[in-house]
């Protein structure tokens, strides 16, 4: 029974706005997702294997991503390097192509390591040269994204638990309690995440969702399914890793020893990654980190030798004060 | 066939009942979107260019300001600085931070609160005397400084629902999460005790005299030590947690520096013992003779925090190598050396002989040099942090193992050996020569 008191009606109002809406200050505690170091869990995580061997550089995971999840534009730019204007996963690109014009002419010092690139079982020779020398000359191509780090850095560090294990295994970002703080976006060794600044989205942070929308429905995310070299694969984690091994060894018998798989096992503090790559060359030339730090790795040491040193100084102060006492000149208590 | 015309060619007589009434209808807006703005196609003027100059057509290109890696052929370009080293075209692996001014000023008003109550109530606990004053002047101080820091952080964030986002999950892994409980807890901490000084100095006039509950409660000795067990951890916490917070990031500048939370800590009692000496100074002339002693362990313990400070630095230096050339090169090299310039300064100026109120005048700009040597030191890590990160070589850095400590010279390991173990063997000579004398005479003795 509601009693309304005509004078009071904005108060009352007012009043019943917030106590009807005082259980949503508590919102009930979210359903328990499938952690993905527990064994039950780490059979049903899915994930990406890019093969850069196979990438065309046609952007058409870019185009798909951008399409799937209504992500806006980046605006026109060009950057000059090579055919990638984007530059960079960031909050409104979640898979970015990266192209490298590695240009080495005979015997050129810059040239690639003096490296021998073996083209379908063939090298090909560079005629002006004496013969020894080859043509290094590649054009590296990678679609990069989010690598869902089984210990995800950004998930240890978001202050609301905006960032969860989705029940893919997919480090997922929850919107509506995302706060913007922008910790995740120092957190991510990859500099995979980012915060959004533009007129439809007030300051949240953004990433690859690995199309949790499209896995709900048992569809292959957006990117894979574009792709029309199978440069991205998706599916279930130890699957692909299998693959990727063969894979591996396939390029190696075939005579390209470069080859070699990034994140598939261990990368410096992290454990194998959920989206990992073949590549061609130094993780560098990709914008990949060689040995990504585990920054929450140590924390409570950190934490001891702050507040350790906080202890000294408090004691510090407390014997400069008793010490007032000792040396006489006040007229306080003694003991 | 008449109809068919005026309805475009189709009979819509026979047709469905709402087809008729759609033709009817008009969409204003999009009427007025079809609308065509007068002069839209008129011919623009062309521009008029003027034709190349033959004096400055074969003039050298100068490029503007930061243009020149990129154009000049003669310059090395940016990523060719670190030799061969592989890049992206010498983009920044790392994301730049999103923190700006207000988490800098938070730092210091934060750390600032947290040392002059922590300082305050260690003066209440182990001083004796007008020593004691400096609990109320602690707590005012702390709680001055810790309430423009939900403002401020609630600026960053730009909506207050997003401070409360972080209150609705207790997640300690996160050191944000941690710190925002933190320092919600320690303002009711540091408001009960100034609630208490208010009462105690004011509440015969409210009319709540000594006898009142509230009063007695807040004044019993117990409780007092039960808030003072429970406020130490909370405030030593909300001292070293943000040294903590930028630590547990990939920013070349912060990531996993063990000295980070230790010098934070060490400047917040610093500038809390410069903000309680600057209260003393402050206070009306026939006040401050009783605190004279006061100011001298104030002065003193803020010349102990001063070196652990510079410890703490030249640790976080040397743990950091060349990761720290964000605070040594660049935009923050000039606020960073300020910052260490106005530390050293406060130091010497306590050198300074003076006497009466030249003194009070000197300790004065000492502790405001102190202030400032403090906030500048946390802007400058905070923005410092900024120029890491877009810095492509240092962001690689972050990322890069590092190379394995070269070994001791087998020179000097030989030496050290030598050093160390020839007095050892003297030791054990001496002692063994000691131990056979008393045994000889006991065998002479037999």
């Amino acid at each position: 029974m509601t009693v309304s008191l005509p004078i009071l009606g904005d108060v009352e109002h007012a009043l019943t706005d917030v106590i009807g809406n005082f259980p949503n200050a508590f919102p009930p505690r979210r359903t328990p997702v499938p952690s993905p170091m527990d064994d039950q869990g780490r059979k049903e995580i899915y994930g990406f294997f890019t093969d850069t061997t196979l990438c065309i550089g046609c952007k058409a995971c870019e185009v798909a991503c951008k399409q799937w999840n209504q992500l806006p534009s980046d605006g026109l730019k060009f950057t000059g390097n090579s055919f990638d204007n984007t530059g960079h996963v960031g909050a409104t690109t979640w898979r970015h192509v990266a192209f490298k014009e590695k240009i080495a002419q005979g015997t050129h010092p810059d040239s690639v390591g003096q490296r021998v690139h073996h083209t379908a079982g063939t090298p090909s020779t560079d005629g002006a040269s004496d013969g020894h020398t080859v043509s290094t000359s590649r054009w590296l191509m990678m679609s990069d994204v989010c690598k869902h780090c089984e210990s995800a850095p950004c998930q240890h560090s978001c202050p609301t638990g905006a960032i969860i294990y989705n029940k893919f295994g997919d480090v997922y970002v929850q919107n509506d309690i995302c706060n913007g703080c922008g910790y995740c976006v120092v957190a991510c060794p990859f500099g995979v995440i980012g915060r959004a600044d533009n007129e439809q989205d007030d300051g949240h942070a953004h990433k690859c969702t690995l199309c949790a929308d499209r896995q709900e429905e048992g569809m292959t995310p957006a990117c894979a399914k574009a792709c029309p070299t199978a440069s991205i694969q998706f599916g279930k984690i130890d699957e692909l890793r299998y693959t990727a091994r063969q894979r591996e060894e396939e390029l190696h018998g075939r005579g390209n020893k470069d080859a070699y798989l990034y994140g598939c096992d261990s990368v410096g503090d992290y454990g194998p990654l959920n989206a990992f790559f073949l590549l061609e060359d130094h993780p560098n030339e990709y914008n990949l980190p060689v040995a990504p730090p585990q920054p929450f790795r140590g924390q409570k040491k950190r934490y001891a030798a702050g507040v350790l040193m906080g202890l000294a100084l408090t004691a510090a102060s407390a014997l400069l004060f008793g010490g007032i006492n000792r040396g006489g000149g006040s007229n306080g208590r003694r003991h | 066939m008449a109809e068919d015309t005026e309805s475009g060619g189709i009979n819509f007589d026979g047709g469905a009942p709402w087809a008729k009434d759609l033709q009817k209808k008009q969409d204003p807006d999009r009427v007025r979107q079809l609308q065509i703005p007068p002069g839209m196609f008129e011919p623009k003027p062309l521009r008029e260019i003027a034709p190349p100059d033959p004096a400055t057509r074969t003039a050298a290109y100068v490029p503007a300001k930061g243009e020149a890696a990129a154009y000049d052929p003669n310059l090395p370009r940016k990523h060719e600085r670190h030799g061969d080293e592989p890049s992206y075209y010498d983009i920044s692996i790392l994301k730049r931070p999103l923190w700006g001014w207000e988490i800098a000023a938070y730092f210091f008003l934060g750390g600032l609160s947290a040392g002059s109550y922590l300082i305050g109530r260690a003066a209440d606990r182990f001083g004796s005397g007008p020593t004691r004053d400096l609990a109320k002047f602690g707590s005012l101080a702390a709680l001055a400084a810790i309430l423009p820091c939900p403002p401020l952080l609630i600026h960053d964030l730009g909506d207050p629902k997003r401070f409360h986002h972080m209150l609705r999950v207790w997640k300690p892994t996160s050191p944000m999460n941690l710190g925002t409980w933190v320092i919600t807890a320690y303002s009711g901490h540091v408001t009960a005790d100034v609630a208490r000084f208010f009462l105690n100095q004011y509440g015969d006039r409210l009319g709540i005299d000594e006898r009142h509950k509230i009063r007695r409660m807040m004044n019993n000795g117990k409780l007092l030590l039960i808030h003072d067990a429970g406020g130490a951890p909370l405030t030593l916490l909300l001292a070293s947690y943000t040294g903590m917070l930028l630590s547990a990031t990939s920013n070349p500048l912060w990531s996993k520096n063990p000295w980070l939370s230790p010098l934070f800590t060490a400047s917040a009692f610093s500038t809390g013992a410069e903000t309680l000496s600057l209260i003393l100074d402050c206070l009306p002339a026939t006040q401050r003779p009783k605190y004279g002693s006061t100011q001298k362990a104030l002065v003193r313990l803020d010349t102990l925090c001063h070196a652990a400070e510079l410890a703490c630095l030249s640790g976080f230096n040397h743990h950091a190598g060349e990761k720290a050339a964000a605070l040594h090169t660049g935009e923050q090299a000039l606020n960073h050396r300020i910052s260490q310039a106005g530390l050293l300064g406060s130091e010497l100026l306590k050198l300074v002989p003076a006497t009466g109120d030249l003194a009070r005048r000197r300790r004065m700009v000492s502790s405001l040099l102190g202030l400032a040597g403090g906030f500048l030191m946390r802007w400058s890590f905070v923005y410092g942090g900024h120029s890491a990160a877009t810095d492509p070589h240092t962001a690689r850095l972050a990322s890069t193992p590092a190379p394995a400590k070269p070994a001791l010279p087998p020179k000097l390991k030989r030496g050290l050996l030598m050093a160390i173990g020839f007095p050892l063997l003297a030791l054990e000579k001496i002692g063994a020569a000691q131990r056979s004398v008393p045994s000889a005479g006991t065998a002479k003795g037999r």
